[in-house]
């Protein structure tokens, strides 16, 4: 479950914990001040409008500015992703955590009866638009992926 | 106490080091105990404030030294080596360490730190109406027993907790150094006592306790271990330094004992939060969060800010005009009562011209300065510019530029000095001189009189701030595009990391802001008179001699024997340009037109240049010496403007304003640059690589303009 993909982007919302600072001693000493400590939980809060900067919450609360080559050293386990990510998971069920704010989508996922603490199972992740069964009523539904990325989940285990 | 210092008047001395992270508020705290004085200086060998508040308090007179705010005691930046040689080296009572007591775990890292130097400690718990309003409940008795130092809640901003604070100075310091109290995991404390056994064993002295000292050796601490090879005792030890890193490595799981040391403090922070302190309710960023949504916002955020900038150079141009008509009526008095007192003398014009109008010409301009200052400086405080930096990074990170770079060049727009030191908040050498290479396409607030003039000349009064606006813009964009082509030719390499802390949105304290302010508008000031008042004699000198006493006579005939006032006044208008193009000023002049004649400059705006390498308020006191003569001095301003219409063209006066815009700063700038870049050779670089590129740009805005003209 190790994160030092390149081709992966971090999306706000996302939390994940550390598990190692990397090899990098300037970095792992920089983010050491900072509070960042393997078995801190970082929450990615929002990304910078022009290119790879993005703000991170760590677990107390306070924010901190990152770069993308910054999170990429860091060893971190992802517990929380937008659904549009999961295939980094494989194919498991999800407990939808939290739900973006907009009109048109709150209104389609409320007709599905997608809600937080609903269970999911993406059936063929990393194909879009991407399938998804409800597991309360076996329903399933298409998501795009403006869609998808609006929806917060963790791992349902068991 | 065998080292009471006692002051004349009886009262004991207590010297107090105060330490904390950066946003602390550390010194508002200071800023906040009464009839404190302040005085501000430099480190030795390197150019950290410092910053050394007296005061006194019943038998006691306390000396502060306010130490830069670190994160830590490593050798990682210029403020943390100050900070940890300070502490190291320097002789000082008791530390006051000042803690944000709504971010209280990372602040006890360093508390940590400090606490393993074994020396007296009081804790101020800063910022406690905030952590209240946070919900964050501090036990401080607690606290203080866990950690072995005083513990006292303060608040700068509401002034409270002050007097306890200092009563538990005086208490901490009159009484007995307690044992260190710090308790690592057990692995360290063993060999912390093993180390301490040994050098018990052989009757070791040391200045600190030896609990420090071994604390210090296993950090690999390079002072500590640099004094130690000296030492007949160090081929013993080392052995058993080796064995304990031996046993921490197996320990921890790692060969860094930096990482194993970070653990150590990290759990003792934790330790300490999870007994002492309650966190009632999880809104503590409720209002940052909602104010971030906004400011920061993926689409707005940009927006808003430069919105927000374009407001401050509007006000900087409209608020600034009014005081500016009454220093400018005040000094054109002082030129006549001085011109008055003194009779036709070379005297009285050397003070009268030289002098006062150089100087007056300066002055004008601290409005502009002061307003332009108090928008950085609230920008500053209220935790905003660390939003900015973050909006910009994406896209300074395209052209090698860092996020924090941003902090810096935004300080050029008032005065390039504070801004190549402002650049030290970048770590990495590399990042670092880039930065400082393109501080300078920031135009300055001193050559804001310059821009004032030739806009005022040139456009149409209401458009004049848009104009200036576009080129403080313009600045910017080709400073960014200098910093891409450097990043990828000269400043090849590895960035920096990038990681900064976002401050919570504070109200902002206009003392604090004032402190600020008033500080940057009295080196102005002093600038004025020192370089400018220097360089204003020397112009005058250079424009009046030598003597032509032929011309002078030959003039003085025709002059007599004029038909009538204007012929006369004509007559005395040539013979004053004569006189000047003559003087040893109209040699240069001349020397160097060939250089400036394909950007559209006669030797007059050649001259002005080039004594603009003293002061950039300069050029507008020259320009007035060379176009101005023979007006009545009371019209000076405006008259200026007249006589800069008539004598030069549109493109060369927009080939001006860009070769103002881009070419060396002035002396005193470019003093502080070679200081922080390190070296003579970097300023040969600036000062080829500034006036390479104005030139061109130059002469491209001279050709385009006119041809669109």
């Amino acid at each position: 479950m190790l994160n030092r993909s390149h081709d992966y982007q971090p999306m706000p919302g996302s939390e994940c914990l550390i598990t190692d600072l990397g090899n990098d001693p300037q970095v792992a000493q920089h983010l050491a001040q900072m509070g960042v400590l393997p078995g801190t939980r970082l929450r990615i809060v929002r990304l910078a409008p022009l290119g790879d900067t993005l703000e991170v919450a760590v677990e107390q609360g306070e924010l901190l500015a990152l770069r993308r080559d910054e999170l990429d050293a860091l060893a971190c386990q992802y517990q929380v992703l937008p659904l549009s990510q999961v295939e980094r998971w494989g194919p498991e069920l999800y407990r939808v955590l939290s739900l973006a704010k907009g009109h048109t989508f709150r209104d389609r996922v409320d007709r599905h009866g997608i809600e937080p603490g609903s269970i999911l199972q993406v059936l063929h992740p990393g194909q879009w638009p991407l399938r998804v069964e409800m597991e309360k009523n076996g329903e399933s539904l298409i998501l795009g992926h403006g869609e998808a990325v609006k929806i917060l989940v963790e791992r349902a285990d068991g | 106490m065998n080292d009471v210092a006692k002051h004349q008047s009886g009262r004991k001395i207590i010297k107090v080091a105060l330490v904390g992270q950066p946003n602390v508020g550390k010194s508002a705290l200071i800023n906040s105990i009464g009839n404190a004085r302040l005085k501000v200086g430099n480190f030795s060998g390197v150019t950290v404030k410092k910053e050394v508040v007296r005061f006194v308090r019943g038998d006691y007179e306390f000396k502060i030294t306010d130490l830069p705010g670190s994160y830590s005691l490593t050798d990682y930046t210029i403020e943390e080596r100050v900070t940890k040689k300070y502490l190291d080296e320097d002789e000082y009572d008791l530390i006051l360490n000042v803690v944000d007591s709504t971010n209280i775990e990372r602040n006890l890292y360093l508390t940590t730190e400090l606490l393993a130097l074994n020396k007296k400690i009081v804790i101020a718990l800063n910022m406690t109406d905030e952590a209240v309003n946070e919900g964050v409940h501090i036990n401080e008795q607690q606290l203080s027993k866990i950690l072995g130092a005083r513990c006292v809640k303060t608040s700068a901003l509401k002034k409270t907790g002050i007097d306890e604070l200092i009563d538990a100075i005086i208490e901490t310091y009159n009484s007995k150094l307690p044992d260190l109290h710090l308790q690592f995991s057990e692995p360290f404390e063993e060999e912390i006592a093993n180390i301490v056994d040994f050098l018990q064993a052989k009757k070791f002295q040391c200045k600190i306790s030896l609990k420090a000292l071994a604390i210090k050796l296993l950090r690999e601490d390079r002072q500590a271990y640099q004094r130690f090879h000296e030492e007949p005792i160090w081929i013993e030890l080392l052995p058993i330094i080796n064995k304990a890193y031996q046993h921490l490595y197996l320990h921890y799981g790692t060969k860094d004992l930096e990482d194993i040391f970070n653990d150590e403090k990290n759990a003792v922070a934790k330790g300490a939060v999870a007994e002492t302190v309650v966190f009632e309710k999880d809104n503590r960023l409720s209002l940052t969060d909602k104010i971030d949504a906004l400011l920061m916002h993926q689409v707005v955020g940009l927006p808003i800010f430069l919105f927000m900038m374009w407001g401050l150079f509007q006000l900087t141009f409209d608020i600034g005009s009014i005081p500016m008509d009454w220093i400018d009526a005040f000094f054109v008095a002082l030129i006549d009562g001085t011109k008055n007192f003194l009779g036709h003398t070379e005297l009285a014009s050397v003070i009268a011209d030289g002098a006062i109008a150089g100087v007056g010409a300066v002055v004008l301009f601290l409005p502009n300065i002061i307003i332009l200052f108090f928008g950085i400086a609230l920008l500053e405080t209220t935790g905003y510019m660390s939003r900015v930096a973050f909006l910009l990074d994406g896209f300074f990170h395209k052209f090698g530029l860092h996020g924090k770079s941003f902090i810096p060049l935004v300080t050029g727009f008032g005065c390039s000095v504070p801004a190549y030191m402002a650049s030290r908040t970048l770590k990495n050498d590399r990042d670092r001189l880039l930065t400082l290479f393109i501080i300078g396409f920031m135009s300055c607030g001193a050559r804001l009189p310059i821009y004032v003039l030739f806009v005022g000349a040139f456009f149409a009064e209401h458009h004049a701030g848009n104009i200036l606006f576009l080129i403080y813009i313009s600045g910017a964009l080709l400073g960014i595009l200098a910093a891409k082509i450097l990043k990828m030719t000269v400043f090849k390499g590895k960035d920096e990391p990038f990681v900064m802390e976002m401050p919570k949105y504070r109200l902002p304290s206009f003392k604090l802001i004032w402190h600020t302010v008033s500080g940057q508008a009295l080196m102005y000031l002093k600038k004025a008179g020192t370089f400018i008042l220097m360089a204003s004699v020397l112009v005058w000198f250079a424009s009046n001699y030598p003597k032509q006493p032929e011309l002078e006579q030959a003039y003085q005939i025709k002059i007599e024997q004029a038909a009538d006032d204007a012929q006369a006044k004509a007559l005395s208008n040539e013979l004053a340009l004569s006189k000047l193009e003559n003087s040893y000023l109209g040699m240069i002049g001349h020397a160097s037109e060939p250089f400036f004649a394909p950007l559209g400059y006669d030797w007059r705006m050649a001259v002005a240049l080039e004594t603009g390498l003293a002061a950039k308020e300069v050029v507008v006191a020259t320009l007035g010496v060379l176009y101005g003569l023979g007006d009545d001095i009371t019209e000076q301003h405006t008259g200026l403007i007249e006589k800069i219409r008539e004598n030069i063209s549109l493109p060369a006066g927009i080939s001006f304003i860009v070769f103002v815009m881009i070419y060396l700063p002035c002396l005193a700038a470019s003093m502080v640059f070679m200081r922080e870049a390190g070296g003579w050779k970097y300023l040969g670089y600036l000062f080829i690589f500034t006036t390479v590129t104005a030139w061109l740009l130059s002469f491209a805005a001279f050709h385009i303009t006119r041809m669109l003209v």
